[in-house]
């Protein structure tokens, strides 16, 4: 099923279009990795002020709620490069340990960011651990993908 | 007169880190890593100062919190992305993203110690004045440039 979906990308005008042009694969890597920066940064920042000592914000989750928006956008950035990335060779990327690991990851980090979110001014030192967790998975997440291209 | 890239180039320790199955990657995914931090970190001080982000706070308070975190990703950036130059470096003499990335470094550097100096000074808990808000503006262009014409590197190789 899942596999139907890559090769029905691969076969598609814009998987080709991708394919054939080498510049529109690196201006999308360009900005996949200026995103994954921005979301790393937001993260981090939000993550730390969960636990209120490092970053002090007036309010423990003032950190997480003055940047979900932030957080949000750079997310839709990373989410919309990355499937255009793939786009370039979709089997290729299927068949790769590095991008399933990736992905896994990535699954993980978005139901801990949710779970933050929602944990967020309620629950003080739980939000600070899954914020902690959120930010492990997605370090996790930006690792597996550097490997992508080693493996 | 030798050539000091070549120099450098030709060393034992720049040998040893090109030709590392594990060294060289492991240094490559650790610069991309605090880049990553730093540049996202500046993001969120940038557009605090844009009005963008963290309303609540106020601007001094953003920049003073998180600072130090980019500066720590910038120890590691630098630390690594020597390494890297070292082993490479014949090689990015005449790269012109290369070229790009170190005077657009240069750019942002020389941006960050006038935010220092000049407009710093004019912030107020609850204020910013324009010459900050296109210092932030300046930053936010500078290292998106930066990190493109990192990636750009590979490319031209």
């Amino acid at each position: 099923m899942i596999r139907h979906l890559f090769e029905f990308y691969a076969a598609s005008a814009p998987g080709q279009a991708i394919r054939n042009s080498s510049w529109t694969f690196a201006v999308i890597e360009m900005a996949h990795l200026f995103a994954l920066a921005l979301l790393g940064g937001g993260l981090l920042v939000a993550g730390i002020g969960l636990f209120g000592r490092w970053l002090q914000f007036p309010a423990r989750a003032d950190g997480w709620r003055g940047l979900r928006a932030f957080l949000a956008w750079s997310l839709a950035a990373t989410a919309a490069s990355g499937v255009l990335l793939v786009g370039s060779n979709p089997l290729k990327y299927y068949f790769n340990d590095a991008f399933r690991v990736k992905m896994l990851f990535l699954a993980g980090g978005l139901v801990l960011a949710i779970l933050t979110d929602l944990l967020a001014g309620r629950h003080g030192r739980i939000a600070a651990l899954a914020g902690l967790a959120t930010l492990a998975a997605w370090l996790a997440v930006a690792t597996a993908g550097r490997l992508i291209g080693l493996l | 007169m030798p050539d000091p890239f070549q120099l450098l180039y030709d060393t034992s320790f720049a040998t040893a880190i090109r030709e590392s199955e594990v060294v060289f990657p492991v240094l490559e995914s650790l610069h991309v890593l605090s880049l990553a931090l730093m540049v996202g970190t500046i993001a969120i001080v940038d557009l605090r100062l844009l009005g963008v982000v963290l309303p609540q706070t106020s601007p001094l308070a953003v920049e003073r919190r998180i600072v130090p975190l980019t500066w720590a990703g910038f120890a590691v950036m630098a630390v690594t992305g020597s390494l890297l130059f070292a082993a490479e470096a014949a090689k990015l003499e005449h790269n012109p993203a290369f070229i790009a990335k170190a005077i657009l470094l240069l750019l942002a550097g020389l941006n960050m110690l006038v935010f220092q100096w000049a407009a710093r000074s004019g912030l107020r808990e609850d204020a910013v004045p324009l010459r900050a808000r296109v210092g932030a503006a300046a930053s936010l262009t500078l290292w998106a440039g930066t990190v493109a014409a990192g990636r750009a590197i590979a490319y031209f190789h």
